[in-house]
């Protein structure tokens, strides 16, 4: 249990705890105004939290067999952020108390009904939670014991589970990403939804690492992983994240923009030829302010400019989720003066969780018999240009 | 990790003797050509004037030769050109991603697998050279000045297949002899008769081994490479985009760029896995660099790109039947209980379902058994390419038009002619030019010696 004082972290729980509150009573004095908008902005808030918490297990999972060195640096913020599910479950809880608000196949019945009904969207739902909380407990839970035993067969029992893990987690977010956010228009269907889900998470909880990987810094056992080079290989890392977004972003909306199908355009047309359209082209156009940044040789070098990009990144994740969302609900783009207190709110009490969880356990893993096979530099990588 | 926490070891390993790893590698060229080798050049030559003929014929008597009608119009040559260039992938992925991604591993994999790429682009490339039926005025595809203006139709996705492919070509070619320059030059140096040594030698452009050459020739390997890996996506994605855009039921998936890619890693490393254990069993000095541990990693991304494709299979299948879509569900239906049902269920049996396999360790570990499941996913991914050319526009949104392929002779031959075309090309490669990367292989055998 080494080191749980650090000083910028209080800062953070400090600070998480005022935004909470705030949050709260902003939402709460919106919500009485209005409760359908509240359920509304409420999905918003939820997707982009949950999308971080995804993010961070599958980030987890994927280490356990890279095991690069960047990945040491972060694993526990990663940990700690995957351990936050079991609050995702909760939160999901306000989701189904306006089940019938937010989603219109609760009341008129489509051409899906032996699909998309009540009781099999809650069952599912329910499994997908089940799902991710387990991979995240039992997965973490592992590291953990670790930190005590060493014991080298942990490893490799956390290296099977995280294969098996994978499967089972992009299984589940594709069907999860269809049941809680594309059938909110159930006349929709995009094959690709899911993985460019998995790309939003990818992207948000790379940067929120970064984030939180730049306030423990210079904190001892982290700053020994925290090298420059793997915060130069975190850098590069969140670029690539970047660009599969984009790819699948731009796919998806050029292979039905090209194509001019009815069933396929109904999902764009509200949120384009509005003035939804207007928000759409300020997140196509802002993404490529962080994208050239971060290709610019040198850039990286300096851990304070990508976290500069790495928050800005945040920033533009939530006003995705908003056009995701939102449009189905509002025919053009409007602004309460409350709308940014629930996500505040929802977020505060995240965070909370992840502090809590993250100052339970040492800040880095501990006899990680796999630390010592990361290869030094060799000759041929500095031969390279450093970003 | 910084170097103290690294634990001191007492005295180092000796050195893996780097001499004999020019030697080993040489002496596959300068040696007499093995039996085996003119047994496969025999066959493959044949096979490849198989190729040959069925591409005259088609240029003299047309491509009606081929089984192809309305609604069928694309058939062996499309689905030819998609399998082949997919082959190719997997060596700019070995040879660029995972340079990048610092994986050293990949050496002794890099070089062949990049010339893998550049034959398999030259097979694919006949396809719509004679699909378009006027072979002569190929010429139109690229955008050349012209005084009647006339230029390529820019919204055709086939136009991008174009630019994309010859691109990808161009750049995997200069990457590919750039890696071979030094590996040149060490025959050059070997090389005991003057024909060999002027060949060699004007081939090695003047290289001597600076460290000022080295230095530019890895930041020169590691651009490309960062401008190669982009690369990789977007072929196969305009590939993949060809169908897309194509507004057909079965064809007409967000998904499919991004599984094209995925469907072209997943073939091409099967065929790098085959090639790998062909040069391992054919010359007993290779055994070493190209180890089962090599294989392993290889059948480990092959599994990752399998479960990949699977899950574009899923979700297309899925969507037809989430939407009840009154085009694309019975095309679902007729895919897996109609006449062609045998393809369809052959191909999920061999992406989908043999590759579940891999995830055992004695089971990677079985040359047999390896070579099974990659022949199989090269079958299955033929297969994949057949039902998503031939048999979707086989239901196309006017039912009465519904037709199914007839394969000709023809067909038959332009289904097996191209590997004949593909290895004789590869085989002479590994007669004249070094198939493992020398110096990258002595790079990574010191580093294994010090770790």
């Amino acid at each position: 249990m080494a080191d749980s004082n650090a000083q910028p972290l209080n800062q953070v729980q400090m600070g998480a705890i005022v935004v909470a509150v705030i949050g709260v009573v902003i939402t709460a004095i919106g919500a009485l105004s209005d409760v359908d908008h509240f359920f509304q902005i409420y999905l918003v808030a939820f997707f982009f939290w949950t999308e971080i918490a995804l993010g961070c297990l599958a980030f987890l999972m994927i280490q356990n067999h890279v095991k690069g060195e960047w990945g040491f640096a972060i694993q526990r913020i990663l940990a700690a952020g995957a351990r936050t599910l079991p609050l995702i479950a909760v939160l999901f809880v306000p989701v189904i108390l306006g089940l019938s608000r937010l989603y219109p196949w609760v009341t008129t019945s489509p051409a899906q009904a032996g699909y998309m009904n009540q009781g099999f969207f809650l069952l599912r739902s329910a499994i997908y939670l089940a799902i991710w909380i387990g991979l995240a407990y039992a997965i973490t839970g592992l590291s953990y014991r670790n930190d005590e035993a060493g014991d080298t067969g942990i490893f490799r029992r956390a290296q099977s589970l995280s294969s098996l893990g994978l499967v089972l987690f992009f299984l589940t977010t594709f069907f999860a990403y269809i049941d809680w956010m594309m059938s909110l228009n159930p006349e929709w269907y995009s094959s690709i939804f899911g993985w460019l889900g998995n790309s939003r998470q990818a992207l948000s909880a790379f940067a929120f690492s970064f984030l939180i990987l730049f306030l423990l810094k210079d904190h001892k056992p982290v700053s020994d992983f925290a090298t420059k080079r793997a915060r130069i290989d975190l850098g590069t890392l969140l670029l690539v994240m970047l660009m599969i977004w984009a790819y699948l972003s731009w796919i998806q909306y050029f292979v039905m923009w090209a194509a001019n199908l009815t069933s396929k355009v109904v999902w764009f047309d509200p949120r384009l030829t509005t003035s939804w359209g207007g928000v759409a082209r300020f997140i196509a156009f802002a993404h490529f302010i962080p994208f050239i940044l971060l290709i610019l040789p040198g850039f990286k070098r300096n851990m304070r400019n990508v976290v500069l990009v790495a928050g800005g990144l945040l920033v533009l994740r939530l006003v995705d989720v908003f056009w995701f969302v939102m449009p189905e609900f509002l025919p053009n783009f409007s602004l309460r003066w409350w709308d940014l207190g629930v996500p505040l709110a929802v977020g505060g009490i995240w965070m909370l969780v992840f502090l809590w969880s993250l100052r339970g356990h040492d800040l880095v893993p501990q006899n990680d018999p796999r630390l010592y096979a990361v290869p030094e530099e060799s000759n041929y990588d500095t031969a390279l240009p450093a970003s | 990790m910084s170097s103290q926490s690294i634990p001191q070891q007492a005295p180092a390993p000796p050195l893996p003797r780097l001499g004999e790893i020019t030697e080993t590698v040489t002496n596959t060229i300068f040696g007499k050509a093995p039996l085996w080798w003119l047994i496969a050049f025999g066959i493959s030559s044949a096979l490849a004037g198989a190729f040959v003929l069925v591409l005259g014929a088609v240029a003299l008597f047309g491509t009606g030769l081929w089984g192809i009608n309305v609604p069928i119009v694309w058939g062996m040559g499309i689905t030819n050109l998609v399998f082949w260039i997919g082959i190719g992938h997997a060596g700019t992925f070995i040879s660029a991603f995972l340079l990048l991604m610092r994986q050293s591993w990949r050496n002794a994999f890099s070089r062949y697998a990049e010339a893998m790429t550049l034959f398999a682009l030259a097979t694919a490339g006949m396809f719509p050279l004679f699909h378009v039926g006027r072979p002569e005025w190929i010429f139109y595809f690229a955008p050349y000045p012209n005084t009647m203006i006339l230029n390529p139709q820019w919204l055709s996705p086939l136009v991008w297949d174009a630019i994309a492919i010859s691109t990808y070509g161009g750049i995997s070619a200069i990457f590919w002899f750039l890696d071979l320059i030094p590996d040149i030059a060490a025959m050059r140096d070997k090389a005991k008769r003057p024909i060999p040594r002027a060949f060699y030698g004007f081939l090695a452009l003047g290289w001597r081994s600076d460290s000022n050459h080295w230095e530019r020739l890895h930041k020169t390997a590691y651009i490309l490479a960062a401008l190669a890996t982009p690369l990789v996506i977007s072929v196969h994605s305009v590939v993949g985009l060809d169908f897309a855009i194509g507004n057909l039921p079965g064809w007409h998936h967000s998904i499919f760029p991004p599984y094209f890619v995925a469907g072209a890693i997943f073939s091409g490393l099967a065929m790098t896995v085959i090639v790998g254990i062909v040069l391992r069993s054919g010359y007993e000095g290779l055994k070493d660099f190209i180890t089962m541990d090599h294989i392993d990693k290889a059948l480990k991304l092959m599994l990752i790109t399998g479960l990949l494709v699977t899950y574009g299979y899923m979700a297309e299948t899925f969507g037809g039947w989430y939407k009840a879509d009154a085009f694309e569900l019975p095309l679902i239906i007729e895919r897996a209980i109609g006449p062609y049902a045998p393809f369809y269920l052959a191909m999920l049996f061999f992406n989908c379902i043999l590759i579940q396999l891999l995830w055992f360790k004695p089971v990677r570990k079985n040359i047999a058994l390896i070579l099974v499941i990659c022949v199989g996913i090269l079958i299955g991914m033929w297969l994949e390419r057949f039902v998503i050319v031939s048999v979707s526009l086989s239901y196309t949104y006017l039912a009465p038009t519904w037709e199914v392929f007839n394969f000709t002779f023809w067909d038959i031959l332009t289904i097996f002619g191209p590997f004949g075309f593909f290895f004789a090309q590869f085989l002479v490669f590994i007669r004249f030019l070094p198939s493992l990367p020398i110096s990258e292989t002595q790079q990574h055998a010191v580093e294994v010696a010090h770790a």
